[in-house]
């Protein structure tokens, strides 16, 4: 039986790299994922936690061919022709119009002032970016593996009830209809598998979560 | 290594102050600890000024938790007086479009045109800057400043770096929009004028005026007034509009042969003595030319004008002496009516109007025409003094507007003649191209200006839209939404007294995008820094450019104009005011446009047909309209606007629908000797038998353009492009583009 300290943990790391692989690529991508391809072959632990070696190949392609995602990060989230984009904010996929800046938004952002959270200044998105919510999920399991260490079981109960509440609200309910958007404009296969991963990850990871809520209370 | 790539990582992520479990951090990259707590959020209320359209109208927007909640007119502003249109209100969307532009971006295929995918990638602004200058820089080294052109709305900033670079070309849009107003305007009467005192009105007369189907607010808020007090309105259109459902009478007429009608005005009224004689004798040089007037007028009979126009010459006649002896009457012009750059003969229309306002005394007087009243306001090279400006080692411009004197004196236009100028390479090559603030599809014949761009090493396009402009760039800048800038707008659109309104950021910039200011000042400071300096030797910022201004300008600080909105300096209407003031200093109204005369160009606004007349192979004529929810092609893209009006369609007569086996709704071709459009077909009474319409501001082909791309059609692809000896030949001094001079057959398809 796995630790729920270490549980958390990895889960807090499957996220990170998730947040990673999802944001808009940068100079230092190659840096980060070269750090977080150490840490793969501990992931299998997790009982709900398959795709190790598809993670470990993005990763490699991160490493590899940092410019080629780049176009397709551009042309499929930022601006793209000829297709169609897929702008990877929650509220453009939860609002009947369309658009970013909306209710939900709003309630992303003060589910992260409420865990003392705030966007930074070099990320220049909307709150509820596809890559902020999972930084955020990120922060809120990491926020548990701290407490499942101090043995803080009122704190673990409440980062739990957040996970299982931001995942259930926000990030689960539109990564079905980003994935089909990606699997249909994608025109390389890096973002279909990265969405396809981060959908099956956050899915997963919402019934671990619950289940280990029901059985903590 | 591992500790190699753990340093790259701890780069990435922001650590501060959370303790955290992969070996002491959390990996934050869009998330940081909170410093403060957040305020409770309330609704702020900012004031602005709305930036959809030229009229700036004064808007408090409500701001709650950084985000835009609603927003609505400032009562205190002498254009909205409180009110907005639907597109200023849908205004609000812009800033949480998700498809505008975020970063900036590198094309990375070489290829471009329609349908063509420029490959585009995101692009520090370091970069794109440095790129942008060093291309230019090059191409300016390699084949002189005139071979970069500007088809920039002209702003202090932009023309500084236009000046300082040493190019010749200012294309703008006025020849498509306004320029037969802002010319003859200002060579007859001195300035352009931009507003009425409907109000005070008793009867308005409109050649195809139909600002209120536009929701042109400073003037349809006023019009409503003098609607609701009684004045009678008459129209005077092809088409029948939401002007003609307010008028007391509707007169359809031959598109492009108002002119005649106003002619035969102006005859009834001299010879039978109706016009305001003292007015004209203190106001006007009528007294100086009177005989000449009288025989150039003499054979403009309501019975001629009405061979022309199909109006019955009693209709005229009756028109003639209701508009002279009810007063105070007033004809109001704006933009594309008749007047405006549409026919070959538009130019004399707005000269034969501003003759028969000032006939009935309508101009600087109450109910009448009104001279702005405005406030100087220090321009920039007021504020930061250039160095002298390098003289262009070829002065002329790839327009051709040097070829026409009058013009060139205001300079404003072209875009009709770009396209083939830049094809012929006359009078020179043009290699580069800066593009702000405009669309392709605002031109006549776009397709062909694609195909002289495409011709061009090097395009940069700073926008908020992936518009057809931005397909076509080598380099995109993200410029930032009016909402989310500062400035302010000296109010054009009043005759009352003197106001100021602030522009603000209401919320923090959205993604990465910057004011276009800034952008100019960048390049400049990269392309010829010591003209973006101020006295002490920095480098000036816009931001301090709008302060310095204000403060020189109307005595107020940004912070304080920013608090209040509205700077007014109120005085009460003194008509005959400016007259006087003309008078005094040796100036009259033209009726005889001497001026005209000194330059070769009719004084006297004499008939002259429209260029394109029916023939059998294109027997009907087009007009063009635009909707009252859209603001050209700027807000087709707009969902909330787009919802209420989701497309255009070619608006035909059910009779000569079924004459062309047409039904309604019906796919159908309209084609021109230009190009062909395939819409559905609209069957609508109100419109003549000889007539099709199509409303302005669709058919966008940037699929970047999320909602509005694939709507509907350009009317652009019908009108036809000129050369410069076209307009000479046509003898019009204002370079007008002949935006409706076409004609057209239509077709199932």
């Amino acid at each position: 039986m796995l630790e729920a300290f270490e549980a958390a943990r990895l889960r807090s790391l499957v996220y990170a790299i998730l947040a990673l692989l999802t944001s808009n690529p940068k100079e230092n991508l190659a840096g980060s994922a070269k750090y977080f391809q150490g840490f793969i072959g501990e992931l299998s632990k997790l009982p709900h936690f398959s795709f190790g070696e598809e993670l470990k190949e993005l990763l490699r392609e991160a490493c590899e061919n940092p410019l080629r995602l780049k176009v397709e990060y551009t042309r499929l989230f930022v601006t793209a022709y000829p297709t169609v984009p897929c702008p990877p904010y929650e509220s453009v996929y939860r609002s009947r119009e369309r658009l970013t800046m909306r209710e939900s938004t709003l309630q992303v952002l003060s589910f992260y002032r409420r865990f003392g959270l705030s966007l930074s200044e070099g990320f220049k998105e909307p709150p509820d970016h596809l890559a902020a919510e999972l930084e955020f999920m990120h922060f809120l399991t990491g926020k548990e593996a701290e407490a499942w260490k101090r043995r803080q079981n009122r704190e673990v109960v409440e980062v739990l009830r957040a996970e299982v509440e931001f995942a259930s609200k926000h990030l689960a309910p539109w990564l079905p209809a980003l994935q089909a958007c990606v699997e249909e404009k994608g025109e390389i296969d890096f973002y279909k598998i990265v969405i396809r991963l981060s959908r099956g990850f956050v899915e997963a990871d919402l019934d671990f979560a619950s289940t280990l809520l029901k059985n903590s209370l | 290594m591992a500790g190699e790539s753990r340093r790259d990582f701890l780069k990435t992520a922001a650590t501060a102050g959370v303790v955290g479990f992969l070996g002491g951090e959390f990996f934050l990259n869009a998330l940081k600890p909170l410093e403060a707590r957040p305020p409770t959020p309330a609704l702020e209320k900012y004031y602005t000024s709305c930036g959809v359209c030229h009229s700036n109208c004064g808007i408090r927007v409500y701001v709650k938790d950084g985000v835009i909640r609603f927003l609505d007119g400032n009562p205190e502003d002498l254009h909205s007086g409180g009110k907005v249109c639907a597109k200023g209100v849908a205004g609000s969307y812009l800033p949480y479009a998700p498809d505008r532009l975020k970063y900036p971006l590198k094309r990375t295929n070489p290829e471009k045109g329609i349908e063509v995918d420029p490959g585009w990638v995101t692009i520090s602004w370091e970069e794109a800057l440095d790129t942008t200058a060093k291309r230019l820089g090059e191409i300016k080294e390699k084949y002189g400043p005139q071979s970069i052109i500007f088809i920039a709305h002209p702003t202090g900033f932009s023309e500084r770096l236009r000046k300082a670079l040493g190019s010749p070309n200012r294309i703008t849009h006025h020849d498509t929009c306004i320029i037969t107003h802002v010319v003859v305007e200002k060579f007859t009467i001195g300035t352009k004028l931009w507003m009425y005192d409907f109000p005070n009105s008793k009867y308005i007369l409109c050649f195809g005026w139909d600002q209120p189907s536009k929701g042109k607010v400073p003037l349809t808020r006023r019009f409503s007034e003098a609607k609701r007090r009684g004045a009678k309105i008459v129209v005077v259109n092809p088409l029948v509009t939401l002007m003609s459902s307010q008028a007391d009478e509707w007169i359809s007429i031959i598109p492009g042969t108002d002119l005649a009608f106003a002619l035969a005005m102006i005859n009834v009224i001299i010879s039978e003595d109706l016009y305001d004689k003292e007015y004209v004798r203190k106001y006007t040089n009528f007294e100086e030319h009177e005989e000449e007037i009288r025989n150039w007028v003499k054979d403009y009979t309501p019975e001629w004008a009405s061979t022309i126009t199909g109006v019955p010459a009693e209709t005229i006649r009756r028109i003639a002496k209701e508009f002279a002896t009810t007063k105070p009457s007033v004809i109001p012009m704006h933009k594309r009516d008749p007047p405006g750059p549409n026919y070959a003969n538009s130019w004399k229309l707005c000269h034969a109007i501003i003759i028969l306002n000032a006939l009935v005394g309508s101009i600087d007087n109450v109910g009448g025409w009104l001279f702005t009243k405005g406030v100087s306001i220090p321009s920039l090279d007021k504020v930061y003094p250039p160095p002298p400006y390098p003289k262009p080692p070829v002065s002329e411009d790839i327009c051709g507007r040097s070829r026409l004197p009058l013009l060139d004196k205001v300079k404003l236009g072209i875009f009709s003649t770009l396209a083939n100028n830049i094809l012929a390479k006359k009078p020179y090559e043009v290699k580069a191209a800066i593009i702000y603030k405009y669309n392709l599809l605002a031109f006549p014949n776009p397709k062909r200006l694609v195909e002289a761009l495409k011709q061009l090493e090097f395009i940069v396009t700073i926008d908020v839209l992936p518009s057809e402009s931005v397909q076509l760039a080598d380099i995109v800048l993200p410029d930032c939404t009016y909402l989310e800038r500062e400035g302010f707008s000296v109010r054009i659109y009043n005759g009352w007294y003197p106001q100021v309104s602030v522009f603000q950021p209401v919320i923090k910039t959205m993604y990465d995008c910057r004011s276009a200011d800034w952008i100019f000042c960048e390049l400049g400071k990269r392309l010829a820094p010591d003209y973006f300096k101020k006295p002490d030797g920095a480098f000036f910022t816009p931001s301090e450019y709008v302060r310095e201004a204000l403060v020189k300008g109307i005595g107020i600080t940004f912070e304080e104009l920013a608090q209040r909105g509205i700077w007014s300096k109120p005085e009460r209407f003194k008509p005959f005011a400016k007259l006087e003031s003309m008078v005094k200093a040796g100036k009259k109204i033209q009726i005889y446009g001497e001026t005209f005369k000194k330059y070769g160009y009719d004084p006297l606004p004499s008939w002259q047909p429209r260029r394109d007349n029916p023939s059998p192979e294109y027997p009907l004529y087009l007009l063009i309209t635009r909707p009252p929810v859209h603001r050209h092609g700027k807000t087709t893209d707009n969902p909330y606007l787009l919802e209420l009006y989701p497309e255009n369609v070619a608006v035909i007569h059910p009779e000569t629908a079924e004459k062309l086996g047409i039904k309604d709704l019906d796919l159908v071709w309209v084609e021109s000797r230009t190009g062909r459009v395939r819409v559905k077909a609209k069957l609508f009474e109100g419109i003549r038998k000889d007539c099709v319409c199509i409303p302005h501001g669709f058919g966008h082909w940037s699929r970047g353009l999320i909602y509005g791309y694939g709507r509907g059609v350009n009317d652009g692809d019908l009108i036809p492009d000129q050369t410069i000896e076209e307009i000479i030949d046509r003898g019009d001094p204002t370079g007008g583009a002949c935006m409706c001079d076409v004609c057209v057959k239509v077709y199932k398809g």
